[in-house]
């Protein structure tokens, strides 16, 4: 049994005392950070990126992923109990747990995000543990056309799983991928519409364009509604969901696991997708039993096991095919670069010991969230007592810090605060940034592989369609576009995101 | 032609100036090449012209719209616009002529130019953040912190500007107390350890007297940030921070605050 065998090596390296203790420190900073609203793990990485430069590899990566996972954890405390997401992958549990938590029954709500996490954690690492390998020997045949290919499916999934218009998703998302290519083109070295600003030839930093279109932009609207949030801390008294709750959950944490599974392993996919769409989905198939929005613990089930899920399989498309799904898989890409491993299908044969630790870590990660998270939740309640005025200072002092500290350049605190400005636009004018961010990312990468395909085939675009597995993953897309224009799903879709 | 939706008709023709841009920026500047071999303005230039159409799409839409949302989404004021171009092409001008003045310039053009889109809200956050920016690596972090908060805060229901004078000292006496037990102690446990105590002790001071001076919760929010980020980003993780101002660096480093 090669997966056994594997999986007792990564054991084997995240059991040691070290990893333990940086698993530790990464799920803790993680869950605070999470509760914390405005500040999330991109910020967070940023910063300790420099840090991770004196770490051994596996310590520093293990660290970084239990950020990620951990925040998806504090995030729900928060949406539970203040009605506004601590992560953005939270914002619909916001609906249900906070209805939950005004009917009394905070104790639950946390009780079963809890549970529902964990679930989704033990099981997603399992699922990167058996679809990993595979999905690496097949990256092993990818060229430059399959990846083109598969990046574009991602995109296309990050749209259609955009709220609002369609087209404005895509426009987004093209926008994303122009804003990209600013900075020096690999092939020809020209520095590309940097206008002469030297700090541009390196390209607009990710970090700033993510805090801004994210963070500040949050934080603007935050200060100009002035609402007075209201935090629940007396009533929770029994953290354990009843026999009745944890029936009723059952069947819908596994099918939210299956579901937030699956869109983070899809490039463009992540916590955030996952979210919303078991939301969704959960809404759809319980339908007029189920009393969502109105305080259905299905609806907080939901939603948190599938970000967990999501979070962790997003590792997928990282470790195997070197692509980054979201901001966050784009530091750890950096993260893996400072150390001098490229990531990319050759990590898993090459270093096994860094893959498959950091693998069984987050198994190890999950088992520790779930001790922290239940009986530490008076201290995270505490916390989110303090009023949001005193709060979100130190979030722009922090968001700039963390963008400051990746070039040590004040120029990218400007330019996040351009992108501020942009994200306050983009949310009034009812475009949704997510797509933006994934194109930004990808942009560069999307190039470099069209003219490489493009070269190959001697200028023959038919090559995208020619190769089986290329024209496979260009099917599906444009399926899923397909989908999206057929009237009765377009209906299905609205009524979906109508929160 | 009546626009029906406002939102609509704006974000068409943000995509559409994008879009025409990128395309045109890239298309005189750079070499186009060909399908086999594309040159650096090929990429652009398709995208480009796609957002572009799509953009006109969009834009299109908001005429026929069944969906009804006012032309004014929010509130751009022409005016303050034209004067942050001014204040762009001063900058411009005085690039590599006089530093000092160039980058005043870009800080008005910055925060002008966001104070043309929306409301106070957006403009004073975004501008404590750009004043932070430019002052992070002369006046050193303690201070940029300050100015941060301060601003930022403005917008802020409960900002009050007569009780800004008593926060303000407040907070430096949070600091002085932090400065003081650091160069005291870190002689005897080293800078990092002095800088972990003289944190715990100024914020924990802070948090107490704030409880009971009324008027002074601002000045220890910005002293607390401060003393924070020095210890933590500055001696703990050892991010290349000023903490003080540049004309004070000797002294500074004496009591272990020196970049």
């Amino acid at each position: 049994m090669d997966l056994i065998h594997n999986l007792s090596i990564g054991f084997g390296v995240a059991l040691t005392p070290l990893n333990l203790a940086y698993c530790f420190l990464g799920a803790l900073l993680g869950t605070l950070i999470g509760v914390l609203p405005g500040i999330g793990p991109i910020a967070t990485i940023a910063m300790l990126l420099p840090v991770t430069f004196t770490l051994p590899p596996v310590s520093a990566l293990i660290m970084l992923a239990g950020i990620y996972y951990g925040a998806q954890y504090g995030g729900s405390t928060t949406a539970i109990l203040v009605n506004i997401p601590g992560e953005s992958s939270s914002a619909v549990t916001t609906l249900d747990g906070y209805a939950m938590a005004r009917r009394g029954r905070a104790g639950p709500a946390l009780g079963i995000a809890a549970i529902g996490s964990f679930f989704a954690g033990c099981v997603s690492t399992v699922i990167i543990a058996l679809f990993a390998p595979p999905l690496a020997e097949v990256a092993l045949k990818f060229g430059p056309a399959e990846y083109f290919s598969l990046m574009v499916l991602g995109l296309v999934g990050a749209t259609v799983l955009a709220h609002g218009s369609l087209i404005k998703a895509i426009a987004m998302t093209l926008l994303g991928l122009l804003l990209g290519l600013v900075g020096t083109d690999v092939n020809s070295g020209i520095a590309r519409f940097s206008f002469g600003i030297s700090e541009l030839s390196d390209g607009i930093g990710f970090v700033g364009v993510a805090m801004g279109m994210f963070g500040f932009a949050e934080v603007i609207s935050n200060v100009d509604q002035t609402e007075t949030r209201e935090v629940f801390d007396t009533s929770i008294k029994n953290l354990l969901p009843t026999w009745a709750d944890i029936r009723k959950c059952t069947w819908t944490v596994i099918r939210a696991t299956g579901l937030g599974s699956a869109l983070g392993i899809l490039p463009g996919g992540g916590a955030l997708l996952a979210s919303f769409a078991a939301y969704a989905m959960e809404k759809k198939i319980v339908g007029s039993d189920g009393e969502f929005g109105r305080g259905d613990i299905r609806g907080v089930a939901a939603p948190e096991s599938a970000n967990n899920a999501g979070a962790q399989t997003s590792f997928i498309p990282l470790l195997t095919l070197g692509i980054p799904s979201n901001p966050v898989m784009a530091l750890m890409i950096g993260a893996m670069m400072i150390q001098g491993i490229a990531p990319g299908p050759q990590v898993m044969t090459e270093r096994p010991q860094l893959f498959w630790g950091m693998i069984a870590s987050m198994w190890v990660g999950n088992a520790m969230l779930i001790v922290l998270n239940l009986p530490l939740i008076g201290l995270w309640v505490k916390l989110l007592t303090v009023k949001y005025r005193l709060l979100y200072p130190a979030i722009l002092i922090f968001c700039a810090i963390g963008v400051y500290s990746v070039n040590n350049a004040n120029f990218d605190i400007l330019v996040t605060s351009l992108f501020g400005l942009l994200g306050f636009i983009c949310v009034k004018l009812e475009c949704e940034p997510a797509p933006l961010i994934l194109g930004f990312i990808l942009g560069p990468m999307m190039e470099e592989n069209l003219r490489r395909a493009m070269l190959l085939s001697r200028g023959d675009p038919t090559v995208f369609a020619t190769r089986p597995i290329s024209a496979g993953l260009l099917v599906v897309a444009l399926g899923l576009i397909g989908l999206m224009m057929a009237p009765a799903f377009k209906k299905t879709r609205e009524e979906a995101f109508q929160e | 032609m009546q626009i029906k939706n406002g939102k609509d008709f704006w974000s068409g023709l943000m995509f559409m100036a994008f879009g025409l841009g990128f395309s045109i920026v890239a298309y005189n500047n750079y070499n186009m090449g060909s399908a086999v071999r594309m040159g650096p303005a090929y990429f652009p230039v398709m995208l480009g012209a796609l957002l572009t159409v799509l953009g006109a799409v969009i834009f299109g839409r908001s005429f026929a719209s069944s969906i009804q949302h006012s032309i004014r989404v929010f509130a751009f004021r022409p005016v303050v616009f034209l004067i942050a171009c001014v204040c762009g092409a001063l900058a411009y001008y005085l690039r590599g002529h006089n530093d000092f003045l160039y980058s005043l310039a870009l800080a008005a053009t910055l925060i002008v130019g966001q104070a043309a889109f929306g409301t106070r809200a957006l403009y004073i956050v975004l501008a404590s953040v750009v004043v932070f920016a430019f002052v992070l690596k002369p006046l050193g972090l303690l201070l940029a912190t300050a100015l941060l908060v301060i601003i930022s805060r403005i917008p802020d229901a409960d900002f009050r500007w007569g009780e800004l004078p008593k926060a303000v000292i407040f907070g430096v006496v949070v600091i002085a107390v932090y400065a003081a037990i650091l160069a005291g102690l870190q002689g005897v446990v080293g800078v990092g350890r002095a800088s972990a105590i003289a944190m715990v002790v100024a914020i924990a001071g802070a948090i107490f007297g704030a409880r009971r001076v009324p008027g002074t919760e601002l000045g220890a929010l910005f002293a607390i940030l401060g003393v924070f980020s020095v210890a933590v980003f500055g001696h703990g993780l050892g991010l290349p921070f000023n903490a003080c101002p540049d004309v004070l660096d000797d002294a500074c480093r004496k009591i272990g605050l020196g970049s």
